[in-house]
């Protein structure tokens, strides 16, 4: 199938992607969407599936170019390999019920968006020969789903993500512990959350994992309500986890609001840079191969 | 201090600064749900802007508030220097003057059918409703003569409303000038400095009652002059009854045009009809009655907008005694019934009996009362003469009985006794005539000492010429104006200014005398003076051919008939007034003793009493008052002796013309001066006062100002405003 450059774009825009049922196909179309555009893109080359030579750009790792065509022909093309992968891959997504937010003018929760992330992610691993599981947490971790890859495991991560029930509460710091404790080998973990806590605790938990050899990757998803505020009139807000309310306006603390948020993002952004751990900041808005670059480009880190 | 035009809308529109409470707190009830699961950040923000967030709250409900408070201080529009009304204070004390018109143009009824003095009354006591409890009332009426029926009394409604209810309707004419005049005063004794002086006319605003009686000098009115000296010393507001012009017709008129009046001949009379329409008047009849009985009926052509109609008539009437004349316009329905009617009383005698005394020759040709008497009762008239002349000689006047007596004739008599004197001037002082006419026999030292008391002039002396002089004196007419002249015209052609007088008295006039005739040398010849009820004329040469030819002139005839008819004083002169007008009723000495029993229109009978004024007896009818007064149009039949007179009664032809003064007019008479309201709505008056206005434009600055703070607060504070 032959696409223009702005039909594969159309597969990961959000608003098309809700309306498609079905994580499966979701994920399916986010990931040929997404590899359709690498075929014009600079990251075609950190896929396995097109093991081919390229021509060089700038900021290729020059271990990749590949000298001899160079000698032949005085171009410069980076070698493409066959990866021959020992990856392991811990997809661990937040499924409490404060991702189940979604607002009036997005069609994908949070929760929606983290599962099509991580069926994503998943399907593309699987296709690299990259072993993949997932863990749902809220307070605590769910159940584990070890990470194999088996092709089959994909169906499994698939149904875990969309059966995995909304928790009243979250602990992403007890669960980065728990998951920490929980993966005796080292992975790659791409924690999935909309990370409400303390970013100490964050961070914290973050540690942990660095600490026991894993190499975390933190997704975080908001919702573009979350990001810019935009309520108008005066408001009841109704926490979705703990039923907490609060009546203001929003256009008075708007402001102060989205200072919070903003000091929020740093401390977790200066938080995973300092741990070394790779973040990326997802709006529910945003196309979704947003996070499979993300994904990619920490991969290839990784296999530095 | 402030008080307000409209207390109860201020204290309703204070309410208004609950609205922006009631949005606040309503607004807190008011808010849209929404999940929400960054409730971390969002508790971390409001307790960051928890306060400042409550003091922008604040500040916005104060300045909303106080902008609801000045847009009701705004419409209640206080007045700057009163204190609050509505319980929040005392009002100063003010002077407040109603003026209510309570005359008979009150009387129209309005488009809901009650009479404009109703109106009035409501209005006067719902604007009382609004004075404040320490004010001080006056409250006077319009209605001829103008009253003062509350002078300065402390604020008390109730006595405000008995004062208005004791105070009907009236048929008087409007005294508004007095009214006026009488709140002028009532505002100058007040101790209160001039703004705090209110005068409230409410009336009809006839136009005939602000433009009568223009003085020739300044072109105002007395009520114009009046109400602009009013304004000099206290506001003045005008609550207009009923604004709109009335069409009405009436009869404004009814009198006798004859000098005499008595059986023998037919009474002339006319009646005037007047018109004071905007449009003109279609064609009406005109019925005419006699003591209740229709005699007769006139067709009257249409009257021209304005227009005022003469309609002469006659009638004849057969008995003598004390009889009405009544007229009543047959016609479209207008706007006030009581003026399409019009009643005279008129005393018709037969053989008045005339007492001439002669001096010499009684009886004969050469006497000097022959020409007179022949000329009131013809030789050939017998018992139907008007008058009945008896003459006699100077000696047998003592004898004679002067109680049926109507005239006395001294015809060139020598003298009297002091004693015939003084019974002549008790005669005349009771309503007698005396006519005395001085000739070669008069003494005039007898004369003299008399005419101090009695004649209208002392004898000086005979001015006598040669009967044959070419250039005899002639007559002249001083006062062509008098009912004795007023036949005659500027030149008479019955020869008055031609006949010759060879001879005659000077005479030295009384200061209160009234020369009626001179000779063409300037000497009096005919010297009128009134005497009590009665009056006497000198005459200062003979009344036969010895001294002048008159009496073979026929002016001679018309002179004397009509100077005896000017001397017989009819009764009748007491007889017809006005609403209002005190009746005074002569009664002669038979009638001391008893009671007079006065019969109003409306049936009711009310015993008065006979009064002794310097010997002279009389029953007065008081023109208002609560018993027998004369304040309702009609005939009233007062008895005596059973001796009954009719009284007519008629409204004012003042009252009738109901064409109002527009607001243009008043505006171009006294400009602003003077306040209008309607007074459908009373206490729009207050409103027309300086006073309210200079408040409620700070107090517009204000609200501007607050306004706009508020609207700057809230886009600094992000606020969009509800």
């Amino acid at each position: 199938m032959v696409h223009s450059n702005h039909d594969y774009r159309r597969f990961l825009d959000p608003r098309v992607l809700a309306r498609i049922g079905g994580l499966e196909m979701r994920a399916r179309m986010i990931v040929e969407g997404f590899i359709t555009g690498l075929h014009r893109s600079p990251f075609r080359g950190f896929s396995v599936e097109f093991s081919e030579h390229r021509k060089y750009s700038q900021g290729d790792d020059l271990r990749h170019l590949d000298w001899r065509v160079l000698g032949r022909t005085d171009k410069h093309y980076v070698k493409q390999y066959e990866q021959e992968t020992n990856l392991q891959l811990m997809l661990v997504v937040d499924s409490s019920k404060s991702m189940t937010y979604r607002s009036s003018d997005q069609l994908l929760t949070k929760r929606d968006y983290a599962a099509s992330i991580a069926a994503a992610i998943a399907y593309l691993a699987l296709h690299q020969a990259d072993a993949v599981g997932l863990i749902a947490f809220d307070a605590h971790i769910g159940r584990v789903v070890r990470a194999t890859n088996n092709p089959a495991q994909w169906k499994t991560i698939i149904h875990e993500l969309e059966t995995a029930p909304p928790a009243p509460a979250t602990n992403i710091r007890r669960a980065l512990d728990e998951v920490a404790e929980k993966l005796t080998r080292r992975h790659v973990v791409i924690v999935i959350s909309d990370l409400f806590e303390e970013p100490s605790e964050i961070l914290a938990g973050l540690r942990h994992l660095r600490h026991r050899k894993h190499e975390p990757i933190v997704f975080h998803v908001m919702d573009p309500a979350e990001l810019d505020f935009p309520f108008t009139q005066p408001t009841r807000f109704e926490g979705l986890e703990d039923g907490d309310r609060l009546l203001t306006q929003p256009r008075i603390i708007r402001e102060r609001y989205l200072e919070e948020v903003q000091k929020f993002l740093e401390l977790i952004r200066r938080g995973c840079l300092q741990n070394r751990t790779d973040y990326q900041l997802f709006s529910t808005a945003d196309p979704l191969d947003k996070s499979l670059s993300g994904f990619l480009a920490s991969r290839s880190a990784h296999m530095r | 201090m402030w008080s307000f035009v409209h207390p109860g809308i201020a204290a309703a529109a204070a309410g208004l600064v609950l609205i922006p409470i009631a949005i606040h707190l309503l607004s807190r009830r008011r808010y849209q749900q929404e999940p929400w699961a960054a409730m971390l950040f969002l508790h971390r923000a409001h307790r960051r802007t928890r306060h400042r967030t409550r003091i922008e709250q604040w500040l916005l409900l104060a300045l909303r508030t106080a902008a609801m408070l000045l847009i009701a201080l705004a419409v209640a529009q206080p007045l700057i220097g009163a204190k609050p009304t509505f319980g929040l204070g005392r009002q100063p004390r003010t002077e407040r003057i109603l003026i209510i018109d309570n005359s008979a143009s009150m009387r129209a009824p309005c488009d809901d059918g009650r009479s404009a003095y109703d109106h009035a009354r409501d209005a006067a006591l719902k604007l009382a409703a609004t004075f404040g409890p320490s004010d001080a009332i006056s409250v006077i009426t319009t209605a001829w003569p103008a009253r003062v029926i509350m002078n300065n009394a402390p604020l008390d409604d109730g006595a405000i409303r008995r004062a208005l209810a004791d105070q009907p309707g009236t048929f008087a004419k409007n005294d508004l000038a007095t009214a006026l005049d009488r709140a002028r005063e009532a505002a100058v004794r007040s101790e209160l400095p001039a703004d705090r002086r209110a005068a409230y006319l409410v009336t009809n605003l006839c136009r005939s009652d602000w433009l009568d009686n223009r003085a020739a000098s300044s072109g105002e009115s007395s009520t114009q002059l009046n109400a602009r000296r009013l304004t000099e010393v206290s506001r003045l507001t005008i609550l207009e009854i009923d604004p709109q012009s009335r069409d009405n017709a009436a009869i404004v008129g009814l009198t006798c045009t004859d000098r005499l009046v008595g059986c023998e001949w037919p009474i002339a009379l006319a009646a005037d009809v007047a018109a004071f329409t905007e449009h003109p008047l279609p064609a009406a009849q005109l019925e005419i009655r006699v003591d209740g009985r229709v005699v007769r009926t006139l067709p009257v052509a249409a009257l021209a907008a304005g227009e005022v109609r003469r309609v002469p008539f006659t009638v004849s009437i057969e008995h003598p005694g004390s009889r009405v004349v009544s007229v009543r316009l047959l016609g479209p329905a207008d706007a006030l019934p009581y003026d399409d009617a019009r009643y005279l009383s008129i005393d018709v005698a037969r053989g008045m009996r005339v007492l001439a005394v002669d001096g010499r020759s009684v009886g004969s040709q050469g006497g000097d009362s022959f020409y007179f008497a022949r000329a009131l009762a013809p030789s050939n008239s017998g018992d139907a003469a008007h008058f009945q002349v008896q003459s006699v000689g100077e000696f047998e006047l003592h004898a004679a009985d002067l109680r049926t007596t109507a005239i006395v004739v001294l015809a060139n008599v020598r003298s009297l006794p002091a004693d015939q004197w003084k019974r002549l001037t008790r005669f005349v002082r009771d309503g007698g005539g005396l006519f005395v006419a001085a000739a070669d026999q008069a003494d005039p030292e007898n004369y003299n000492r008399a005419a101090r008391e009695l004649l209208p002039a002392a004898l000086v002396r005979i001015d006598e010429r040669n009967p044959d002089a070419p250039d005899l004196p002639t007559l002249q007419i001083a006062d062509a104006s008098h009912p004795v002249l007023a036949d005659f015209g500027a030149q008479p052609i019955g020869g008055l200014l031609t006949a010759k007088f060879s001879r005659a008295w000077r005479v030295e006039p009384a200061a209160e005398a009234h020369v009626l005739l001179r000779f063409t040398n300037g000497d009096t010849a005919l010297v009128e003076r009134s005497v009590g009820r009665g009056r006497v004329m000198l005459w200062t040469s003979s009344l036969n051919m010895a001294w002048n030819n008159l009496p073979a002139r026929p002016d001679f005839v018309t002179l004397m008939l009509n100077i005896a008819g000017s001397l017989s004083a009819r009764a009748d002169a007491w007889r017809n007034v006005l609403v209002g007008e005190s009746a005074v009723e002569p009664l002669r000495q038979a009638a001391r003793g008893n009671e007079a029993t006065l019969r109003t229109p409306d049936g009711r009978q009310f015993t008065l009493p006979i009064a002794s004024d310097d010997g002279r007896l009389e029953v007065r009818v008081p023109g208002r008052g609560p018993d027998g007064s004369t304040d309702e149009p009609g005939v009233y039949e007062l008895t005596v002796n059973a001796s009954t007179a009719k009284l007519c009664v008629n409204v004012s032809p003042a009252v009738c013309d109901l064409r109002r003064w527009t607001r243009e007019d008043l505006r171009a008479s006294f400009g602003e001066s003077i306040g209008w309201a309607n007074a459908a709505d009373p206490l729009a008056a207050i409103t027309q006062r300086a006073a309210a206005s200079a408040a409620t434009l700070p107090l517009l600055i204000v609200l501007f100002a607050v306004l706009l703070i508020e609207t700057f607060v809230a886009l600094g504070f992000g606020h969009r405003r509800a």
